[in-house]
C-alpha cells in the first residue's frame, strides 16, 4: 500500500528548524532516500517559523533546543496549535524518557534521537504524512456527517433512517400478508408485554420504567452475579470465554473471560449481543403447529407433550411404510456444543433409530477445498493446518482467497502477531477486503481465476528449481511410476507377478513403484536409493513414466503470461510471488471458505497442498496449508460417541433436495433442523421450496427464532439457548469450557438433548438418552484421549481446562505421514482417474468464466461474502448490530452502476434464471468491475424481495473427496434498477 | 501531581470491528439510535468502503468518540453546567442537569462524539444492561464519559477492555511509567484537529 499512501502531486514541503549544521546535513543525506520528490526551508528565529508557516507545509523537523525562544513548552504548543495537521518530529540531541515525555507533552507526534535518524526517520515519516490524508477524512466526515449511513445521534432518528423497530414491523406485516397481525402477535409472543414497545414508539412511562427497574434492580455487583461460559457459535471457531452477569435473572452483561493464555481473552460484538438475542422480544417461547399452509405464517401453540406425541407418531408411520432412514436428522453449526450442537443429540438419535444424518464430513458446505487436501495430503487430514498460535513462526503469509481479518476476527490477533514478528502478509482476493487493506501487498485477481495463479506457480517453481528437490523425493509421489497403460501407479504385483523382490511380504503387492538409477530397475521406494524424477521405463512390459514428468507435462501451458492474461495480475507480480513464495521459509498459505464456494474448488485445494508441499513447507513450524487451523485432534467438533458404534446414514444436504424430489437412492419424508437455517443457507431455494419442500410429509424445526427455515415447518419447537443449558465446548485452541445452566429457559424453552430424548423415548429408543447430561459430559470427556484427564468436577469447577495435547501439537503433518494411498503426498490421484483428473490440471467455473454465452444476459459474478455481524443468519435481528449493518446491500463497482443508471441507495434486482433478490445498491471502489457481493445469512424478512439463494445453483462437483460441495460463489446474474418493478 | 487520563488507539490494528461500540451500549445501557464510540472509516462512501479507484486503495478506520479535550470548548458554553472537567482530565457530561439546548454540539469540533436523544427513547430490552446507573433521559445531550463509573472502580473503559485486537490503551499521561506514556514516547501519533486548539486526550498511533 506505500505507494498508494502518497497521494501528494507537489514536492512535500518540510521546514526544518536545527541549528547545527552537521546534524541539517545528515538530515539533507537521510531525506535524499525518501520515495517521493521533497523540498526543505531551514528557520533559524522565531521569525523564520512564523514566515514558512504562511506557505503550505507538510512536515516540521525540529531540534527543540534550536530555537533561542526563551519557554520551549509554550513555544512549541502554540507551533503546533498554528501548523495544525503538520506533523511534528522532535529530533532530541541526548535520548531520555524526560526528553521524549517532554517532546511529547509540546505536541511532537514522533520523537527521535539523533542517532537513530538513519534508520527511524523514513518509515515514521511515511506513517505521519500517511495521516494527512486521516487528517482530511476526517474534515470529510465533519462535512458528510448527516450523510453517514452509521447512525449518529439524532440523525438515526430521521425519517430515511428508520428505526430497527419500526422497519421489522414493515417487514413482518409485508411477510405476513395472509395473516391477521393480532393472531400472530398473539402465537409468537405470548405474555410478552414488550414486543409493543418493537411496533410502537416507547412511551415515557415505558423509559421511566426503565429507571424504575435500574433503580430496584440496584446496579451494584453485590445484587448481580457474574458467571463463565462459552460462546459456542460457528463464527469461525472462537469459543471465547464469556463472563456473563446475571441480575434480576437477566443477562445484562457480557465480558470476556481470561484463559491460561491471555491471547485467548477476547469476545465479539456479537458475542456482547448475546444480551439482546437472550431475552429478544421474538423469542420463541412455545411449541407451535402449523395451522395453514406451509409458510403462511399461521400458527396454533401447543404443548410439548402434544408436538413431541404427534411428532414421533408421524415419525413411526413413516418409518413403518418408508424405513428409518426416511427420516432426516439436519444439525447444523449453529451451536457447536458437545451435547446441544452439530455432532450432538440429534446425530446420536440418527444414529439409534438407524436414520439418515448429516455430520460435517458430509456437509456439502465448506468441503470442496477440504476435499482436495484430503486427496493430497491424506484421508482425515482436509481441515487440518498448523493452529493459528503458530502464525507467527511464519515469515510469509500468503492468504488466499479469505478475509481472516473479518470472517475469524479473534484470531485475527496471531495474524498481527506474526505482522509484529516481521512476516510479511500477502493477499489474494478480487475484493479490496478488510484483510487486503492490512495486508504488506494485495493481489487483485479476477474472481475465478485462481486456478491460473496457481498452476503458473508451480511451474515456475519447478521449471527454475525452486522447489525443495529432496522434500519432493521423499514425501511426494513425485519418483512414482505410472503405467501409460491405465494410468495407475505401477505397483510390485504389476511389476513382479510371480516373483519376490527383496524383502517384500504380501501385503507390499499394492507398493507402488520407483526406477532406481543405481540398480536400473523398479524398487518399492523404500528398497530404491536412487529413486529418479524423471525418465520413461518400461517394467514388465508395461511403459511407465514418474508423475513427475507426467505433472510437468500437464504444468507446461500455465505459463505466468497465460496467469497474467487470465488472472488480470501482471506477469512480474506472478513471478515474484512465486519466487518469494519459494525462497521464503517457512511460508504459510492461509485460504479459507472463498474459493471453495467454486466448482474447482477441490482443485485449488490440491494446488495449494502442492505449492506447500513443492517448497517443503509441510510439516514444520509457520509453514502449511489450509482452510482452518486445527492440526490433528484438536478439531473443534466434538464427538458424541454413538452407542453400539452405530452411525446415522450420512447424507448429503446440497444433495437431499434432489433426493427428496426423485426419491433416488431411497424416499426421504421427514426433516428434522436443529442448530440451522436450512433454507436460509442452502443453495437455489426456489426449488427447495417449490419441488422439494411439497414432498416432505414432516419438517420440523427446532430454534430460538422463527427463521426462513422455521417459517416452513409444520411444528417449531422452543430450543434452549446456551444460558439455559449444561454442556461443554471442545475449544478454542487447547481448551475445554465449561457451559453452565446460568439462567432459567424462558418460556417453555427446552434444551435440545431434552427434546432428543423425550423423542427417543418415543421412538422406541430412550435407552440412548437415559443417563442425565452431566453423565454423558463425563463420558465425553472419558472418550477423548486428549481430555481423559479431566475430571468434570473440576472443569465445572474452574470453567476452563488445558488438553492433553502432544508436544508440537500445533504443526500439523508433523510426523510426514501422509495418510494417502501411497503414504506420500500425492498430486496425482488414483481415486480421480474415472474423471480424468488424476492430475489437477485446469478445471472451469460451472457458471461464472467470461467465455460462457450466459456471461453476455447475466455478465456479473456474484460473490457471497459472510458479514462481521452476523454468523450466518444468527444476529441479524440483534438490535445493536442491525444499527451497525442496517439491511442488505448489492455491492458493485461504480463503473457497473453507472453503466445501468444505478445510485448509491437504489432498490436494485439482481437476477438470473433461477431468481431474484432485491435489495439495496452499494457503490464501493472496494469491489471489482464485472462483480457484485452479496453478503450471505440474510433473511426474506430482511430483503425487499426474493432471496439470495434463489440466484444460487445446487450443482456441485461429483468429484470431491468429501462428496459435492455448494458453489455459492460460481453464479452469473445481472442487476437492475428496481424502481417500479417491485412486486 | 494530578491525572491526565488519555486514550490511546492503535490505528495500524483497529479492524473497524465495533466491538469497542457495543461494549460502550452494553455498559451504559444505550437507547437505541445513540452511540458514544463509532468506528468511522476513513474512505469516500460510509463503512467499510474505500477510498481510491480499484485497486488502488485504501482504508482506515478511526474509531471516534468525545475526545475529552484539555481545553473543551463544550464546558464553556454549557449554560447548566451538564458539562464539566474534572481535575482527572475527564469531561462529564450529567444527563440529569443537561437542558437540551445543544449548544455544546456546536461547539464541538467532532461531529457525531455528543449526541442528541431522540424525543422517544427507544430500548429493545425491559431490563438496563451494564453497570452504568446513568440515567438516560430524552431530548438531552449525551457522550462518552471515559466510563467514570468503572475508573472509580478501578476498572478501565468498557470499550478498551472489549477491544479484541488490543487497539486501545488507556492510562495516565501524566504518569511516565504509565503504557499510554510509554507509547507516545516511542509511536508515531496524532490528535484530531489540533488546529481547533481543544488539545484533545485522545491520541491515534499510526
Ligand atoms: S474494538 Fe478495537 S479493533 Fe474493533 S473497532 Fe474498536 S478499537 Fe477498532
Ligand atoms: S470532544 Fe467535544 S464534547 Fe468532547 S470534550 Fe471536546 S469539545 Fe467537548
Ligand atoms: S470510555 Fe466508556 S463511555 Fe467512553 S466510549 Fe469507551 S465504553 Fe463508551
Amino acid at each position: 500500500m506505500a505507494a498508494s499512501t502518497m497521494q501528494q502531486q507537489s514536492p512535500i514541503q518540510i521546514l526544518f528548524i536545527v541549528h547545527q549544521p552537521g546534524l541539517r546535513d545528515s538530515l539533507a543525506q537521510v531525506l535524499g532516500g525518501f520515495g517521493s520528490p521533497l523540498r526543505w526551508t531551514s528557520a533559524n528565529t522565531p521569525a523564520d517559523v512564523s514566515q514558512v508557516l504562511e506557505a503550505q507545509l507538510d512536515l516540521i523537523l525540529a531540534d527543540p533546543f534550536a530555537l533561542d525562544q526563551g519557554d520551549s513548552m509554550a513555544y512549541y504548543k502554540a507551533l503546533r496549535y498554528r501548523a495544525g495537521a503538520t506533523p511534528l518530529i522532535a529530533l532530541l540531541p541526548a535520548d531520555t524518557p524526560d526528553y521524549r515525555d517532554a517532546a511529547v507533552q509540546m505536541g511532537a507526534n514522533y520523537t527521535l534521537a539523533w542517532s537513530e535518524i538513519a534508520t527511524e526517520l523514513l518509515p515514521a515519516m511515511e506513517r505521519l504524512l500517511g495521516r494527512k490524508r486521516l487528517i482530511n477524512g476526517m474534515s470529510k466526515h465533519i462535512e458528510n456527517a448527516a450523510d453517514l449511513g452509521a447512525p449518529v445521534g439524532a440523525s438515526a432518528f430521521n425519517a430515511a433512517n428508520l428505526s430497527l423497530a419500526e422497519r421489522s414491523r414493515r417487514e413482518i406485516e409485508r411477510l405476513s400478508e395472509h395473516l391477521s397481525p393480532p393472531s400472530r402477535a398473539a402465537d409468537m409472543q405470548p405474555a410478552n408485554d414488550l414486543s409493543s414497545s418493537h411496533t410502537a414508539p416507547v412511551s415515557q412511562a415505558v423509559f421511566l420504567r426503565g429507571l424504575a427497574l435500574s433503580a430496584a434492580a440496584s446496579i451494584s455487583s453485590d445484587t448481580a452475579r457474574i458467571i463463565r461460559t462459552a460462546c459456542n457459535l460457528n463464527c469461525g471457531s472462537h469459543f471465547c470465554g464469556l463472563n456473563v452477569t446475571v441480575r434480576g435473572g437477566e443477562v445484562v452483561k457480557i465480558e470476556a473471560a481470561d484463559f491460561p493464555d491471555p491471547r485467548y481473552r477476547r469476545l465479539c460484538m456479537k458475542g456482547i449481543s448475546h444480551v439482546q438475542m437472550q431475552a429478544h422480544p421474538d423469542r420463541l417461547l412455545t411449541p407451535l403447529k402449523r395451522k395453514g399452509k406451509r409458510g403462511e405464517g399461521e400458527w396454533e401453540p401447543i404443548s410439548w407433550e402434544r408436538a413431541l406425541d404427534e411428532i414421533a407418531e408421524k415419525m413411526r408411520a413413516l418409518r413403518a411404510e418408508f424405513g428409518a432412514e426416511s427420516l432426516v436428522f439436519l444439525p447444523y453449526s449453529g451451536q457447536l456444543s458437545a451435547l446441544n450442537g452439530m455432532n450432538g443429540v440429534y446425530l446420536r438419535l440418527a444414529a439409534a433409530l438407524g436414520a439418515s444424518g448429516t455430520s460435517l464430513r458430509e456437509y456439502g458446505i465448506d468441503s470442496a477445498i477440504p476435499s482436495g487436501i484430503e486427496d493430497t495430503l491424506g484421508a482425515g487430514s482436509g481441515y487440518q493446518s498448523n493452529h493459528f498460535t503458530d502464525l507467527p513462526n511464519s515469515r510469509l503469509l500468503l492468504i488466499w482467497g479469505g478475509n481472516p481479518a473479518q470472517s475469524h476476527m479473534n484470531w485475527w490477533n496471531f495474524f498481527l502477531e506474526a505482522k509484529r514478528a516481521g512476516a510479511r502478509m500477502v493477499t489474494i482476493d478480487p475484493l479490496f477486503s478488510l484483510t487486503a487493506s492490512k495486508s504488506d501487498e494485495w493481489l487483485p485477481i479476477r474472481p475465478g481465476t485462481d486456478l491460473f495463479l496457481a498452476l503458473a506457480m508451480l511451474r515456475l517453481i519447478i521449471e527454475n528449481n525452486w522447489m525443495d528437490r529432496d522434500f519432493v523425493l521423499r514425501h511426494t509421489v513425485a519418483p512414482l511410476l505410472v503405467r501409460e497403460d491405465n494410468g495407475e501407479f505401477l505397483k510390485v504385483r504389476d511389476a513382479y507377478r510371480n516373483a519376490w523382490i527383496g524383502r517384500s511380504q504380501n501385503g507390499d503387492q499394492a507398493r507402488c513403484l520407483v526406477w532406481d538409477a543405481e540398480r536400473e530397475k523398479a524398487l518399492s521406494s523404500q528398497e530404491a536409493k536412487s529413486p529418479v524424477l524423471s525418465g520413461q521405463y518400461v517394467v514388465a512390459g508395461i511403459s511407465c513414466r514418474t508423475a513427475f514428468d507426467l505433472l510437468c507435462d500437464m504444468l507446461k501451458p500455465y505459463t505466468p503470461e497465460l496467469a497474467s492474461t487470465k488472472t488480470g495480475l501482471e506477469t512480474g507480480q506472478i513471478l515474484r510471488l512465486a519466487r518469494e513464495y519459494a525462497a521464503t521459509k517457512p511460508a504459510r498459505i492461509v485460504t479459507l471458505y472463498g474459493i471453495d464456494r467454486w466448482n474447482h474448488g477441490a482443485t485449488f485445494g490440491r494446488l495449494a497442498a502442492m505449492l506447500a508441499a513443492f517448497t517443503g513447507n509441510l510439516g514444520v513450524r509457520g509453514g502449511g496449508v489450509g482452510v482452518g487451523a486445527s492440526p490433528g485432534s484438536t478439531l473443534s467438533a466434538s464427538e458424541f460417541p454413538t452407542p453400539n458404534g452405530r452411525r446415522h446414514r450420512p447424507i448429503n444436504p446440497l444433495l437431499l433436495p434432489e433426493q427428496i424430489i426423485s426419491e433416488k437412492p431411497y424416499p426421504i419424508k421427514s426433516v428434522f433442523v436443529a442448530f440451522g437455517n436450512w433454507i436460509n443457507q442452502l443453495p437455489d431455494q426456489n426449488r427447495l421450496l417449490r419441488e422439494a419442500l411439497p414432498e416432505l410429509d414432516l419438517l420440523v424445526v427446532a430454534d430460538h427464532f422463527m427463521t426462513e427455515t422455521a417459517r416452513y415447518a409444520d411444528y417449531v419447537l422452543p430450543a434452549a439457548t446456551f444460558f439455559e443449558r449444561e454442556d461443554m465446548v471442545k475449544g478454542p485452541g487447547p481448551y475445554v469450557q465449561y457451559q453452565p445452566a446460568l439462567v432459567a429457559p424462558r418460556g417453555e424453552c427446552r434444551s435440545d438433548f431434552e427434546i432428543a430424548a423425550e423423542l427417543a423415548k418415543r421412538l422406541g429408543c430412550g435407552d440412548v438418552f437415559e443417563k442425565n447430561p452431566r453423565e454423558y459430559l463425563a463420558e465425553i470427556l472419558a472418550s477423548g484421549a486428549d481430555t481423559r484427564h479431566i475430571a468434570l468436577d473440576d472443569l465445572r469447577a474452574q470453567g476452563v481446562m488445558e488438553r492433553r495435547l502432544p508436544p508440537e501439537w500445533e504443526v500439523a503433518h508433523r510426523d510426514l505421514q501422509f495418510n494417502t494411498p501411497s503414504g506420500r503426498v500425492e498430486f496425482y490421484v488414483e481415486r480421480l482417474l474415472p474423471f480424468g483428473r488424476a492430475l489437477p490440471g485446469y478445471e472451469a467455473p460451472l457458471e461464472a468464466f467470461a467465455e460462457n454465452e450466459l456471461a453476455a444476459r447475466y455478465p456479473l459474478v456474484c460473490l457471497m461474502e459472510h458479514s462481521r455481524y452476523r454468523v450466518h443468519s444468527t444476529f441479524s435481528n440483534a438490535p445493536w448490530l442491525r444499527e451497525l449493518e442496517t439491511e442488505p446491500r448489492a455491492a458493485i463497482h461504480p463503473s457497473e452502476a453507472e453503466r445501468r443508471g444505478i445510485a448509491e441507495g437504489d432498490l436494485v434486482r439482481v437476477y438470473n434464471e433461477r431468481g431474484q433478490v432485491v435489495l439495496r445498491a452499494h457503490l464501493n471502489q472496494a469491489v471489482p468491475p464485472g462483480a457484485v457481493y452479496l453478503s450471505q445469512g440474510w433473511q426474506s424478512v430482511d430483503f425487499q424481495d426474493g432471496h439470495t439463494q434463489s440466484l444460487t445453483h445446487a450443482r456441485g462437483n461429483p468429484a470431491n473427496a468429501l462428496g459435492p460441495n455448494s458453489s455459492f460463489s460460481d453464479v452469473l446474474v445481472e442487476i437492475e434498477k428496481a424502481e417500479g418493478r417491485l412486486p | 501531581m494530578t491525572k491526565r487520563y488519555v486514550m490511546v488507539i492503535d490505528l495500524q490494528v483497529c479492524t473497524g470491528c465495533n466491538t469497542c461500540s457495543v461494549a460502550c451500549k452494553q455498559e451504559n445501557n444505550l437507547p437505541e439510535g445513540v452511540w458514544w464510540t463509532q468506528v468511522v472509516t476513513l474512505g469516500v462512501n460510509g463503512n467499510d468502503s474505500p477510498a481510491g479507484e480499484y485497486p488502488n486503495l485504501f482504508m482506515d478506520y478511526l474509531p471516534l468518540g468525545c475526545q475529552h479535550c484539555a481545553n473543551a470548548p463544550c464546558v464553556e458554553v454549557c449554560p447548566s453546567s451538564a458539562t464539566t472537567r474534572t481535575e482527572d482530565g475527564l469531561v462529564i457530561q450529567d444527563p440529569t442537569l443537561c437542558g437540551g439546548c445543544r449548544y455544546c454540539m456546536l461547539v464541538c469540533p467532532f461531529t457525531g462524539v455528543r449526541v442528541f436523544a431522540g424525543e422517544t427513547l427507544r430500548y429493545s430490552l425491559p431490563f438496563p444492561t451494564g453497570d452504568n446507573p446513568i440515567v438516560h433521559r430524552p431530548s438531552t445531550v449525551e457522550k462518552c464519559n471515559f466510563c467514570a463509573h468503572r475508573l472509580a472502580r478501578g476498572l478501565l473503559p468498557a470499550c478498551v477492555e472489549a477491544c479484541p485486537m488490543v487497539a486501545r490503551t488507556f492510562g495516565d499521561l501524566n504518569d511516565p511509567n504509565s503504557e499510554v506514556s510509554e507509547l507516545l514516547r516511542t509511536r508515531p501519533h496524532f490528535q484530531l484537529l489540533v488546529e481547533k486548539g481543544a488539545d484533545p486526550s485522545t491520541f491515534y498511533l499510526t
